[in-house]
């Protein structure tokens, strides 16, 4: 269960994701939900903010979103190099406070790193640090999720 | 079904009804504050999937998750700004105001107009006679082309960023006195709706979204100034008197040197200022002496400021700021 057997079990994801009429098995042993919240900060009369996540009936740019997917194991069997990728919607960038620890792509979900690794190339073919407004595809990796186990997994963005 | 918390440093487990506490929070909520001008145009589908990927008893497998959709709604915005960065000058009873009227929300929008002239800080009040638009967008009001609207004056439905140029067409009362300012404010609101920036009018926006005040209110106002101008050019001539014997008598052969100064007063500046003499029976022009401000001008016209032949001297001025002065002098010689 180390980093080098996730990462072919990723390419072969994708391989599949690429021609689903190949997709392999019926096994259902893993359940995905996806959701968004709009986070809606309200200010008392002292100046504190509370922030709270809501169903996102009106959305605006500038207005922050919680993307979220909640896996679930119903199985009795452990589920093993579990890798979830999210792309990022164009129309939304990552938030400022997304944890800088997130693993994140910038070029479609090519390569992948911390965003505070990752160069792009700016305007002249000059290399500079990507920023959040680069990244395209968040993922994360577990190395088992275990029977019966479930959990979200989410990320912060901003309409743009 | 189990629910655990996931531990580690990318993941973390939230129930839906989820309170984020964070205060490091704060400084990326204001920079970022809801209702931004521009952004993602009103009436964008943002849409959401995750995929997995895992193993089952070493066997790979892949999930989806459904997709979530959510539609970003129209931010009512905008912006106006007077053209003039200084007063219009005017001396003919009437003057256009020009104003640039651009819309910052992110969708389609038109906005009414209305102009009124300010009753505080101001020398008088101008009528309003009306309200154009721009209708060829040369930045130029063009009477005949550029028509009044008619009531409610309303700009063209402008897309998301796009700026239109508005004329207030003004009159100034009778009596008005020479250099006396008046202000026109000209306010746009936008026709779904104004309010408090929040405000939300709910399937009133872009594609029967919601329509949400921007920072601006829905509303902008932008202010002009017109300062009449009913200048005063002062023509002063002088002559000086040499006869070929060293004295001044007026006498066959003695030349006249003719000066005019042209004065404008504080009233200006005039425009288009041409000065024009005629020689008088009995003398005769010296040609080449035409001069403006002591330097020489020749006589063919078209060259220069001046033209002179034997009937008349011509000069022109062009545009002349207020109280400014210029000298033009030329020579004659009485005749015999």
């Amino acid at each position: 269960m180390n980093l080098k057997f996730i990462i072919p079990a990723l390419v072969a994801g994708f391989v599949v994701f690429a021609a689903p009429a190949t997709a392999v098995s019926g096994n259902d042993a893993l359940e995905l939900a996806g959701d968004v919240k709009l986070v809606k900060a309200e200010t008392d009369g002292e100046g504190n903010v509370t922030q709270t996540l809501v169903d996102p009936a009106t959305v605006v740019p500038g207005d922050q979103l919680i993307f979220s997917t909640r896996f679930n194991n119903p199985t009795d069997q452990t589920i093993a190099n579990f890798v979830l990728t999210n792309p990022l919607p164009s129309a939304v960038m990552l938030s400022p406070m997304a944890d800088p620890a997130l693993d994140v792509s910038i070029d479609g979900g090519q390569t992948w790193g911390r965003l505070s690794e990752l160069m792009i190339e700016a305007e002249g073919a000059v290399m500079r640090p990507a920023t959040h407004r680069d990244v395209t595809h968040i993922r994360w990796k577990l190395d088992a999720v275990a029977p019966q186990e479930s959990g979200t997994l989410e990320y912060p963005a901003i309409v743009r | 079904m189990g629910f655990h918390h996931i531990g580690g440093m990318n993941r973390w487990a939230i129930p839906d009804c989820f309170v984020i506490g964070f205060s490091f929070a704060l400084a990326v909520v204001s920079a970022s504050a809801p209702a931004r001008a521009q952004g993602v145009p009103a009436g964008t589908v943002i849409e959401s999937r995750a995929d997995a990927a895992y193993e089952v008893d070493g066997i790979a497998q892949t999930a989806f998750s459904n997709t979530d959709a959510v539609r970003i709604a129209e931010v009512i915005d905008v912006a106006m700004t007077p053209v003039e960065s200084s007063p219009v000058s005017t001396g003919n009873g009437s003057a256009v105001l020009t104003f640039e009227l651009t819309n910052t929300g992110n969708g389609a929008e038109a906005f009414t107009l209305t102009a009124r002239a300010l009753t505080t800080g101001i020398d008088f009040e101008p009528t309003i006679v009306g309200i154009a638009l721009d209708s060829n967008g040369n930045g130029t009001y063009e009477e005949g082309i550029d028509t009044l609207l008619p009531a409610p004056e309303t700009s063209s439905e402008l897309a998301q960023g796009a700026s239109q140029t508005i004329f207030v067409l003004a009159g100034i009362p009778n009596g008005t006195a020479s250099g006396s300012r008046g202000e026109i404010e000209l306010r746009a609101e936008a026709t779904t709706g104004t309010g408090s920036p929040g405000d939300n009018y709910n399937g009133a926006g872009e594609g029967g979204t919601d329509a949400v005040i921007g920072s601006s209110g829905g509303l902008a106002t932008a202010t002009g100034a017109v300062q009449v101008s009913t200048a005063v050019v002062r023509l002063i001539k002088s002559s000086t008197l040499s006869d070929p014997f060293g004295g001044n008598d007026p006498i066959p052969g003695a030349t006249i040197r003719y000066a005019i100064r042209v004065e404008v007063s504080d009233a200006g500046p005039v425009t288009n200022l041409i000065v024009t003499d005629p020689i008088p029976e009995g003398v005769q022009y010296t040609p080449g002496s035409l001069m403006l401000d002591g330097v020489p001008l020749t006589d063919p016209p078209g060259d220069d400021a001046g033209q002179a032949n034997a009937s008349e001297i011509v000069v022109s001025l062009g545009n002349v700021a207020a109280n400014t002065s210029q000298d033009i002098s030329f020579d004659v010689v009485i005749e015999s």
